[in-house]
């Protein structure tokens, strides 16, 4: 999978890291045990501090998408349920109320949902 | 003749230097002229003509060079002659880099108005394609560290420079270890691509490294044979040093190769592009990165990124050493033609030139020798030797170890064995030596 960091971004480095990585699983191109670069290699590769990256795989790890062992680094979660953050609920929240405002039906929304998750699916 | 062995070790400098320029038109990596290129701009009209147009530069730039090299070995310059070789060396090393810079300006003003230039200029991780990096054991350094000590048990006398030497060795370890940058060599989505790319280029990284620390060890034998033999110590120390030089180029130019064959049908679709980070194709300065250290974008060596702090120490050092190599030719012209003096009066003599000093009680002197002619096997150890100027602690067969202070061209010369030292004196002018061994003969 192909990270693409932005420095020039509002959004913050170690946020870009994990939206990419959470993106790519759900896509099918991070496979389920998949080693992921260590934290240093990461930062290595990006030129990112180290901390931003640990950061990241913190926020994953925590999120339940990676594990994290001393022996083999990082990897890829096993598939199955994770459990959806009130963090993601309240953006998910703030995403619909910004799309009904931009005249959208609830139709019109799940529509637009239900074309983004299929393009996922057919990455 | 030190001039000689002077011009003999440098004037190679010019060719080689525009050679390594010159191969950079031909495209590895995706790169041309230090300009990230798509396969289309690769073979375009308009670039194959400013890539020609650059390799004439470049080696009228050589023949100017050479030409310039030349003349600074002509005898009106004797005087100077040091100082003109340190301009000399400062022109090699900026004078090639005009036509490049200039070409490269031109190759960008052709990248954007053909709209190459990527828009996207985020930094790209393959996450695939990273491996985690296989080092060499540091115990592949322990039998040239040993090599490089060997001397040491037959030449006790000189061992601090052997274990100097020896401490480089380590310090070689540690280069592999830490110059380098583990960043993959990423150059489009190819994965498998970036994997050898990457692979090949540590794995020669290891090799340079391994074969500096056999060539110290060499050098160090060379070194000691040296002092047993100067004809073969010589011929030893040339074998070597040009041995290391073409081994050098060679590695240098088969890593280039491999990056050239590698990546000759790369840059179709998305290709990594991060021009804008290097200024004049030269030096790499990215705010944004916070490594120190950077792979070169083509070839085997590394460099400094300049936003870092070790970048800006390091470039501040370039520059006071490429603005001080003239001085240093004008102090050494000036040491090679500087005032040799002496003095022998209240019991002590003295001899004394710029910052050398010698001195003993004239009680001390056990015998004076007035010498017509130089032992001929005189051999340094320590020190400084120029045509009209020796200094330092030398050798020879038939005297052993010496403190020489003299100008080997004005004869004749003194002799002194005291209680603990053996001396070998000269004076600029030979009239002022034979009264000195008058005097120090009552």
């Amino acid at each position: 999978m192909i990270l693409n960091v932005d420095f020039s971004s509002d959004t913050p480095l170690y946020q870009q890291l994990r939206d990419q990585i959470v993106v790519g699983i759900a896509e099918g191109k991070l496979s389920p045990g998949e080693q992921l670069p260590t934290i240093r290699a990461l930062a290595e590769e990006s030129g990112i501090n180290m901390m931003t990256v640990s950061k990241a795989y913190q926020l994953l790890k925590q999120e339940g998408y990676i594990t994290t062992d001393r022996r083999s680094g990082a990897r890829v979660a096993a598939t199955g349920r994770v459990t959806v953050s009130d963090t993601v609920r309240k953006e998910l929240k703030v995403r619909i109320s910004e799309l009904r405002l931009s005249g959208l039906s609830k139709e019109e929304i799940l529509a637009l949902c239900a074309q983004v998750y299929e393009e996922g699916e057919t990455q | 003749m030190t001039k000689l062995i002077l011009w003999g070790s440098v004037i190679w400098l010019a060719p080689l230097l525009c050679y390594m320029l010159v191969n950079e038109t031909k495209s590895k990596k995706n790169i041309i002229l230090g300009v990230t290129l798509p396969a289309e701009g690769r073979s375009d009209p308009a670039v194959e003509e400013e890539t020609k147009r650059f390799r004439r530069n470049e080696w009228t730039v050589c023949a100017l060079l050479i030409l310039l090299g030349v003349l600074a070995m002509l005898p009106v310059f004797h005087d100077v002659s040091m100082t003109l070789w340190m301009i000399w060396i400062d022109l090699c090393i900026v004078l090639p880099y005009i036509p490049y810079v200039l070409s490269r300006n031109k190759l960008l003003k052709i990248k954007e108005e053909r709209g190459w230039k990527r828009q996207d200029q985020t930094v790209k991780v393959d996450t695939a394609a990273w491996q985690e990096p296989k080092w060499l054991s540091p115990w592949l350094f322990v039998p040239p560290f040993l090599l490089a000590l060997l001397p040491v048990f037959f030449d006790r006398g000189m061992w601090p420079v052997y274990l100097i030497d020896a401490l480089c060795i380590i310090f070689f370890w540690f280069g592999y270890r830490y110059l380098y940058s583990t960043r993959s060599e990423m150059v489009d989505g190819d994965t498998g691509l970036t994997q050898v790319l990457t692979r090949i280029r540590r794995v020669r990284w290891g090799r340079v490294w391994l074969f500096t620390a056999y060539s110290m060890a060499a050098l160090n034998i060379a070194f000691y044979l040296f002092s047993l033999n100067k004809g073969l110590g010589v011929a030893l120390f040339v074998t070597i040093t040009v041995f290391i030089c073409v081994i050098a180029l060679q590695m240098e130019m088969k890593m280039r190769q491999l990056q050239e064959k590698l990546t000759a049908s790369s840059g179709k679709e998305d290709y990594v592009d991060d021009d804008e980070h290097w200024i004049g194709g030269i030096f790499y300065y990215n705010p944004n990165d916070r490594r120190s250290i950077v792979n070169h974008r083509i070839g085997l060596n590394t460099t400094v990124n300049l936003a870092s702090g070790l970048g800006k120490v390091m470039i501040v050092m370039s520059i006071v050493l490429l603005l001080g190599l003239p001085f240093f030719g004008v102090w050494m012209d000036h040491m090679g033609s500087s005032e040799i003096t002496v003095s022998a009066e209240e019991g002590e003599v003295s001899f004394r030139s710029g910052m050398t000093h010698y001195e003993f009680s004239k009680e001390s002197i056990q015998e004076v020798t007035l010498l017509e002619e130089l032992p001929q096997d005189l051999r340094r150890r320590f020190g400084t030797a120029m045509d009209t100027y020796l200094e330092g602690d030398f050798v020879s067969d038939e005297y052993g170890r010496m403190k020489l202070l003299l100008d080997p061209t004005v004869s004749p010369w003194l002799l002194i064995r005291t209680d603990e030292k053996l001396y070998l004196f000269g004076t600029r002018e030979g009239q002022l030596t034979r009264d000195l061994y008058v005097t120090l003969s009552e």
